[in-house]
């Protein structure tokens, strides 16, 4: 049975031939149809990788709001018992914090699809396409540091 | 020296969200003189109008960042020993490291309570 065709068999392909193109096997023309191919298929690993990373932080900050409206309703249960009431303006004020966290996972988000969506239209007409300024960001359970951890450093 | 709770503070957020609990913090403590800005140039802007005691900024900001600012106020006649707490969700070593570098007075990592940011004002400023 023949291999199913990817997109990253016909990379390889294409690779194997820019030996050949350098020893001048290949026209001007087919030697640019070449690149041209192969900037293509660097601007799609690029666009996807950032997508796998969006789809991350979408499931983040879906956990982080969670978190967030898990504090606020038991805060707003102990305030109904009239529990703790000195400092419970200021933990509820304290728990909305999230929005900010949220908000910055979901403004990378967006600066992603809105690149995608750039890349999409230049697609066709053009191989440059300008880089994504990506940010880091909030980071990931699990790979990020701790307060105390940037105590540390801080020294 | 006491610490004066009447000491102008610039805090600077692109989120509306965070600006109004940092204030919220900052009034629990007891520090009322407190002036916001948007994002760094905004910052800029302010300290152009008044002069401050302590600065307390966001990393990511557009389009200019808690780090560029750090380092422009670092390099200022005006306010190179201004203490200048990052408040950030970024939280890599090597961002820690870099605003270190960059002269940067503490470091809070988002989210964090009062008592997050009274433990880090008091180690920057002073017991009060």
């Amino acid at each position: 049975m023949n291999p199913q065709p990817s997109l990253n068999a016909l990379q390889s392909i294409l690779e194997t031939l820019l030996p050949q193109m350098e020893q001048g096997k290949f026209s001007k023309v087919e030697c640019h149809f070449v690149r041209a191919l192969l900037e293509q298929f660097k601007n799609h690993s690029r666009v996807f990788a950032e997508l796998e990373l969006s789809t991350r932080h979408l499931k983040e900050a879906l956990g982080e709001t969670e978190n967030a409206a898990n504090t606020l309703l038991t805060l707003a249960e102990d305030l109904q018992r009239d529990e703790r009431t000195e400092d419970i303006g200021l933990q509820i004020s304290e728990a909305c914090a999230f929005q900010d966290i949220v908000g910055q996972r979901l403004k990378l988000v967006q600066k992603t699809l809105y690149s995608y969506v750039d890349f999409l239209a230049l697609m066709g007409t053009t191989t440059q396409t300008s880089p994504a300024t990506i940010m880091s960001g909030p980071g990931f359970t699990g790979e990020v540091i701790s307060q105390d951890d940037a105590d540390r450093l801080m020294g | 020296m006491a610490v004066s709770k009447d000491m102008p503070i610039l805090i600077v957020d692109d989120f509306k969200t965070m600006l109004r609990i940092t204030r919220q913090m900052l009034a629990q403590l007891g520090f009322m003189n407190v002036t916001e800005a948007t994002d760094g140039v905004d910052a800029i802007e302010k300290m152009g109008q008044k002069d401050f005691a302590l600065i307390i900024s966001d990393w990511n900001m557009e389009p200019m960042s808690g780090y560029d600012l750090l380092k422009h106020v670092r390099g200022a006649s005006k306010t190179p020993t201004v203490p200048f707490v990052m408040v950030t969700a970024e939280r890599k070593p090597e961002n820690v490291i870099a605003a270190k570098k960059a002269g940067v007075s503490n470091y809070i990592i988002k989210p964090f309570n009062a008592g997050t940011l009274k433990s880090k004002l008091m180690a920057v400023l002073g017991p009060f």
